[in-house]
């Protein structure tokens, strides 16, 4: 195996029920690269990185970190590799029984023995780096989408995680406001050399964020390229899918 | 007709599928007793919260148990003359039957549609998800504080819904029926045994475990959006008073010995 190769998924597949979701797809992520998945809606990414961090055990096939097989871990394994991984959801997934500054810190609690003092710095720098500094006592519901966000992701990143994984981190979001949380990945790419997947149909988003896009189509990886090849691509389903149009081979008309 | 039959076979298959997984439930929880985490704080919170989420209702339900009993009793007993057991007979119903039956139903119906409620809306908005991202497992995060706070909780609520219930048959027999009052404390603690107090707090704290079982198991596998957390809470609370009232009969005979 090629020794720069840090996340591989290796022949994935997932049914549910009679529905076949994934049909054997096969990614490589480097470490440090930011991988964006593209794929309309339904098409399976979210079942994709459900895997490489444990939510979901595939039929066949796996995903491995750093060789591991994350299907094969035991509880102790997993923990100790989600730890080393943060999430950001689509609707940012915050504990509603928490406010901003205890959903931040939940995962310090939980896995580090810092001390209050300690904890609290490290949420109000976290806060101030995803631009919410001093709302640590709001509550969620007190939050619009975009803020919510944010504050998912500064709960994702509270621990220093090494791997990413972006559940359409622009997605019902004004232009400008994604454009910001583009800006939040890219930081968390180049400063802390994160690794990260993130799956989206938002191109602007995936051009920005890219190192490398990857199509998911029909359960299979349909090309993966630099968004430059991806763009430049004669695929007429890549084509559609980029250019957001109704009529091509993607929708059989 | 037969969708009424329909209808009571879904029920029935929806139990079945139920017991199996709260099964389950009940064993990942022993497991995840024998290892730390323990998430302390969160036992004592959920114990207020079934405290005090159960107290008001279990009162109300044992204080009018009480009198209707006694009313009913007195009643009969004028028959032949027995008036004055009707402490003794209320006391003895009271404690190890109705209090712990009915005021289990009526936590099934607040704290039990609670918990599928909060649960299933954690798992349709991913937060159970973000949990286990987390490195939490939602079973000792969860389930376990809550299964120990309706366990521990129950007896302690059907104890004072005894005290409150044997009263609601004083204010009955003696301010309503004209009863002696000394009769009936004496009837009462003369004939009243520790067994039954005891075997009425040990159904409470089994309900109260099948209670947060059903509220743990229809939350957890909660599908779909609002409809689907609303189609859980029903279904715990269905659950949880099948439960309570099909294992009743097999902790009575246990009991009874």
């Amino acid at each position: 195996m090629d020794d720069d190769v840090f996340i591989s998924v290796e022949g994935l597949h997932k049914s549910f029920s009679s529905q076949r979701v994934l049909r054997g797809v096969d990614l490589s992520i480097a470490r440090g690269e930011s991988m964006v998945v593209i794929g309309g809606s339904g098409s399976g990414k979210s079942v994709l990185i459900k895997h490489v961090i444990g939510l979901l055990d595939p039929d066949e096939g796996q995903v491995r970190v750093e060789g591991q097989a994350v299907g094969e871990l035991n509880r102790t394994g997993l923990s100790d590799l989600r730890r080393r991984m943060g999430m950001l959801f689509q609707y940012a997934a915050l504990f509603d029984s928490m406010n901003v500054g205890e959903n931040v810190a939940f995962a310090l609690r939980q896995h580090t023995k810092m001390k209050d003092a300690e904890i609290k710095d490290r949420v109000e720098e976290v806060l101030t780096w995803v631009g919410l500094e001093g709302l640590e006592e709001k509550w969620p519901a007190e939050l619009s989408g975009g803020m919510k966000k944010r504050v998912g992701l500064a709960r994702a990143i509270a621990l220093g995680p090494e791997i990413m994984l972006y559940d359409e981190p622009t997605t019902g979001l004004d232009p400008i406001l994604a454009d910001q949380i583009n800006d939040l990945i890219i930081d968390l790419n180049e400063r802390l050399h994160v690794t990260s997947i993130s799956i989206t149909h938002d191109m602007v988003s995936a051009y920005k964020i890219a190192d490398r896009i990857a199509m998911l189509y029909r359960g299979k990886i349909e090309e993966i390229g630099t968004p430059e090849q991806i763009q430049g691509s004669s695929n007429p389903v890549i084509q559609q899918f980029i250019h957001g149009r109704a009529e091509g081979p993607i929708t059989g008309r | 007709m037969i969708r009424l039959i329909s209808g009571l076979g879904r029920i029935v298959i929806e139990f079945g599928e139920d017991i199996g997984q709260v099964g389950i439930l009940f064993f990942k929880a022993i497991a995840s007793l024998r290892r730390p985490p323990f998430y302390f704080h969160t036992w004592f919170v959920q114990m207020l919260e079934v405290g005090n989420r159960s107290l008001p209702v279990v009162l109300v339900t044992s204080l009018f148990s009480g009198m209707v009993f006694a009313l009913q009793s007195w009643q009969g007993f004028a028959r032949f003359g027995a008036t004055e057991m009707t402490g003794t007979v209320v006391a003895i119903a009271i404690t190890r039957e109705m209090v712990p039956v009915l005021a289990s139903l009526m936590v099934a119906g607040r704290a039990g549609s609670a918990m599928a409620a909060e649960i299933g809306t954690m798992v349709v908005t991913e937060q159970v998800d973000a949990l286990r991202t987390m490195g939490t497992d939602p079973i000792e995060y969860l389930a376990v504080p809550r299964l120990i706070a309706t366990s521990v909780m129950l007896p302690v609520v059907v104890m004072i819904g005894d005290l409150v219930g044997i009263y609601g048959g004083y204010l009955v027999v003696v301010k309503l029926m004209g009863g002696g009052e000394v009769t009936y404390w004496q009837r009462t603690w003369e004939f009243l045994m520790m067994s039954d107090v005891t075997s009425g707090l040990i159904k409470a704290a089994v309900f109260g475990l099948i209670i947060a079982l059903f509220g743990c198991v229809r939350g957890f596998n909660t599908t779909g959006g609002a409809q689907g957390v609303g189609r859980a809470t029903t279904g715990a609370v269905v659950g949880g008073s099948m439960g309570i009232l099909i294992s009743n009969f097999f902790l009575t005979k246990l009991l009874i010995g």
